[in-house]
């Protein structure tokens, strides 16, 4: 077919280059990223396992299994796994109900207020989370004013009501788990296509059957991902819980069992627990492969329509009212017990004594501000850590190929599963004695132990946002750069960094926010000597400096809202925020 | 510039099966050499070896005499245009077009004299502070090709440049891209599955198919001598007719149709590899352009049939008749009474615009 003369006059056949020099940047890189999960994740998981069987209640020891028989037999710990899946089947319930009403009153009518209701309905993401439980407490718990405020007003002899155990632990839940239903559902209704809606209508279906029939099934996929998110988050959670004196759930199972020296208990909750939180994990990254209702038509969304008539207009006052002041009263609460003087709040509706006593402490030296120094350290680093393992393992997951890939996915994601009371077991259990991955120190009791559990956690979230960022990303950028001659280090720097920057940094700030209110983890392993911001809290609420503690809450509170305004100003230049 | 060789070349990838099967070719210094054929043919994959973004499994690439088989993408000095443009989209247009030049340590007043050459010489002066995402289509892929250029490269690759742009704007960048192959001379090879595009700028066309390549000749060689059937039936609007050589005499072969019927064709007419043996099977191929309607008396190469379809398209009316050979395709150009769906008509496939091609194994 074609002459040869050019193919036979050239010499002969190049050598292919080796695997490994092919390779070696996907080899070290994902060398590094393994020794970093096993280190870190895997093998304090492993090592948390190991104890559960071990003969003895403290030290490892020999194996056996007789300790899990006892815990299934054990009608405590069963009634404790019982009771995490019942609270977490009634949070996904509360929270999706909640959340999917507020989404669909604030994308489907436009009515008075509408504005301000949609930005109070973020407020729960600044609300600290240590604090928030204790405002909640004080709102709705046994001495709580609003059980007060309604003996007063209907002259009562007796309180109508107090929440207390399981209903004050969900009415947490819902307020804090919500989001992920509203973000989620009000995603699913805004790109929804409307012009589905009006065919439907056209081939004469009624308003119900639209919703029945075209609405709710396209926010399947939102519901399904946000009651995944809840279940998962109600499962780890233990401040809610702890507050309200609610021990029948695991996380509380395994602080009590810590706390009574059975090392080997709480390996084997904590154990339990990581294997249902993997298993949640699973489900949820195969749900996210598969696709999601997307607009097909161009133009816009569906409008917002009007209220018109004044009874629907009263009815949507109605219902917004009660919720606007639901969401707005804890942080509220938090900002009154900052000005309320020690004793000032006691047989009344609202307080007696204000002071500014507490604000002051600002000034009174440094120790005031130790905490808070602390907290923004420690994260600091651990968000440093995270952006270089978190961004640089979905480098490798989202350009490389290899086998085993999403083994890695489930493993970089899984401390983000994990609930942070089993993060803090399964370092504890590795990190006691010294480890390699200490060069050789033992970490707890030091000041690394808190930096470690902060960056375990927020790997997953800065992996999560910059992976999203990257598969955004064309491919073929990377191809041209490398054609037009750059080496792989510079198109890195000039192309890659460049445009992924806003993802990594999206997730780092989330990170930020998280590692300013941890409280989970920390409670189980922070050392005296760096106590950590939510600590503080928690140790003057607990010595009755409420006060105290509502100024430090206050100050998680405009970190919180410094970085979202920061992050709502990237998502403005960008387009959209690339994480939550 | 340089020549580019492929010796046997073979790609297969786990998912798509063997991509590329023994590929020769040499496309000669200044060649503006074009890989034509349908999509998964191979013709992207054989552009991103010769770009360096995959290895081959088997054989050799050579630039000159310079093996660079399985030299890294960036040691190459290839300019590419990506089908999608790749530009980068936190640059402006001066950043992405400097860009070869900066990684070359073509910095400063030397760096901008060269990006106002090339954007001139592309018509964007105007557009050089613009960012990438405020430009049109066209623009955009002219970005793609000025920053292809100017670092200089000995080869260009353009991978369906066009494929995005409208039919107005393909035919204006057809134009500009001949104007700049022949100031600057560079060899160049591209890749489409638009033939069209592949007749109006190569200098030579490589036809390939399932991973073959099936002819390499001159956009006129191909055309008007395609050496298979594939390559008959691809370019343009051709009637295929597999036959069995019944006789030959005096150059003029008869042969037997699917049906019986029994159409001439010239021994001169027909691509190399035709065996006109008696008993022989071919594929006579009759272009629909030279089909025309039967006069009164003529019974040479007659076929009649229904009309199925009329398309009228200005210049022509493009029919297609039902017969017991199949479809016909007729293309009628001058003054004719336009024949309406269902009529009977009688057409000739003339003797001299039957062209025979091997049969397909």
């Amino acid at each position: 077919m074609t002459s040869l003369t050019h193919a036979q006059r050239v010499t002969g056949p190049s050598k292919r280059p080796s695997w490994i020099r092919r390779r070696w940047s996907t080899v070290l890189t994902l060398a590094v990223l393994l020794i970093v999960l096993f280190g870190y994740v895997i093998g304090p998981m492993i090592a948390t396992a190991r104890r559960s069987v071990s003969q003895d209640k403290a030290a490892v020891l020999g194996f056996s299994f007789k300790a899990w028989g006892d815990f299934f037999a054990n009608p405590a710990q069963t009634s404790a796994i019982g009771g995490s899946i019942l609270v977490s089947v009634l949070s996904v319930i509360c929270a999706g109900v909640l959340g999917t009403a507020v989404a669909i009153l604030l994308t489907r009518w436009e009515f008075p207020g509408r504005r301000i209701l949609q930005v109070l309905a973020m407020l729960p993401i600044a609300l600290p989370p240590l604090m928030g439980v204790w405002s909640f407490k004080l709102l709705f718990g046994v001495g709580g004013r609003i059980p007060f405020a309604m003996q007063e007003w209907f002259g009562l002899d007796q309180k109508m009501f107090w929440l207390q155990g399981m209903a004050g632990v969900l009415i947490v839940h819902a307020m804090t788990m919500y989001p992920y239903f509203y973000l989620t559902v009000s995603a699913a209704l805004v790109n929804a296509d409307a012009s589905l809606e009006e065919a439907a209508a056209s081939m004469g279906a009624g308003k119900a059957r639209i919703w029945m029939r075209v609405i709710l099934p396209m926010l399947t996929p939102a519901l399904v991902a946000g009651s995944l998110i809840t279940f998962m988050s109600a499962m780890s959670s233990y401040t809610a819980p702890l507050l309200f004196q609610y021990t029948d759930v695991m996380t509380q199972q395994i602080v009590i069992a810590k706390t009574n020296g059975d090392m080997r208990l709480a390996s084997i909750i904590s154990t339990t627990l990581a294997i249902i939180s993997i298993a949640f994990l699973a489900i949820i990254r195969s749900y996210e492969q598969r696709k999601v209702y997307r607009t097909q038509s161009k133009g816009g969304g569906r409008k917002r329509s009007t209220l018109t008539s004044t009874p629907a207009k009263i009815v949507l006052l109605v219902i917004s009212i009660p919720v606007t002041v639901f969401l707005v009263l804890p942080i509220i609460m938090i900002a009154v017990l900052s000005v309320t003087a020690k004793g000032g709040w006691l047989m009344s509706v609202l307080p007696t004594g204000w002071t500014l006593e507490w604000w002051a402490r600002m000034f009174t030296g440094f120790d005031f501000w130790r905490p808070v120094t602390n907290s923004l350290l420690m994260s600091v680093i651990a968000v440093g850590g995270a952006i270089l393992l978190g961004a640089g393992a979905a480098y490798v997951m989202s350009r490389m190929k290899f086998r085993g890939k999403l083994a890695l996915d489930i493993a970089v994601m899984l401390p983000w599963a994990l609930p942070g009371t089993v993060v803090a077991i399964n370092l504890i259990t590795a990190f006691s004695s010294p480890s390699p991955f200490a060069f050789g120190n033992v970490l707890v009791g030091t000041f690394a132990i808190l930096p470690l559990a902060y960056f375990v956690r927020f790997n997953p979230l800065i992996f999560r946002s910059t992976f999203a960022s990257l598969s955004q990303l064309d491919p073929n950028l990377e191809d041209a750069a490398r054609s037009l001659g750059a080496t792989w280090w510079y198109s890195f720097r000039k192309v890659v960094l460049p445009l992924i920057s806003r993802g990594i940094m999206a997730g780092a700030l989330l990170a930020f926010v998280d590692g300013v209110g941890e409280f989970v983890a920390s409670v189980l392993i922070y050392t005296p000597d760096w106590v950590p911001l939510s600590i503080a809290v928690n140790n003057e609420n607990y010595q009755g400096n409420i006060g105290i503690g509502s100024v430090y809450g206050m100050i998680q509170v405009f970190l919180v809202l410094i970085v979202l305004a920061v992050t709502n100003r990237m998502g403005a230049r960008n387009g959209a925020p690339a994480a939550l | 510039m340089v020549s580019v060789t492929l010796h046997n070349l073979h790609k297969s990838f786990a998912r798509s099966g063997t991509v590329v099967n023994g590929l020769d070719l040499v496309i000669e210094d200044g060649e503006f050499f074009t890989l034509l054929g349908p999509s998964g043919c191979g013709k992207s994959t054989t552009l991103r070896m010769i770009a360096g973004f995959e290895e081959p499994d088997e054989g050799t690439i050579h630039f000159d005499e310079r093996d660079v088989t399985f030299a890294p993408a960036n040691k190459r000095d290839v300019g590419l245009v990506f089908q999608n443009y790749a530009l980068f989209p936190h640059m402006s247009v001066a950043k992405n077009v400097g860009f070869g030049l900066d990684v070359r340590g073509v910095r400063g007043a030397e760096a901008d004299r060269r990006i106002g050459d090339v954007l001139a010489q592309v018509g964007l002066t105007a557009q050089r502070d613009a960012r990438v995402d405020e430009l049109s289509g066209g623009q955009q892929q002219r970005v793609a090709l000025a920053r292809a250029l100017v670092f200089r490269p000995q080869l260009l690759l353009l991978d369906e440049p066009m494929s995005n742009l409208d039919a107005k704007l393909r035919l204006e960048m057809r134009g500009a891209l001949r104007d700049l192959h022949a100031e600057t001379g560079i060899t160049s090879v591209y890749v489409t599955h638009d033939q069209a595009e592949a007749l109006a700028m190569s200098t030579r066309i490589a036809v390939m198919n399932t991973a073959v390549v099936h002819q390499v000749g001159t956009p006129d060689e191909v055309y008007s001598r395609p050496t298979t059937a594939f390559v008959a039936g691809f370019l343009g609007r051709n009637n295929l007719m597999t036959a069995t050589v019944a006789t030959v005499a005096d150059g003029t072969a008869t042969l037997v149709l699917s049906n019986g019927s029994t159409l001439e064709a010239r021994t001169v007419n027909a691509a190399p590899a035709v065996d006109f043996t008696p008993g022989g099977r071919v594929v006579a191929t009759v272009r629909a352009e030279s089909v025309r309607v039967a006069q009164d008396g003529e019974t040479t190469n007659v076929v009649s049939g229904t009309v199925a379809d009329v398309d009228f398209i200005g210049y022509s009316l493009s029919c297609e008749l039902d017969s017991d050979l199949g479809r016909i395709k007729v293309d009628l150009t001058g003054s004719h009474r336009r024949p309406e769906r269902g009529d009977t008509m009688r057409v000739v496939l003339p003797v001299d615009a039957v062209y025979t091609v091997p049969a397909e194994d």
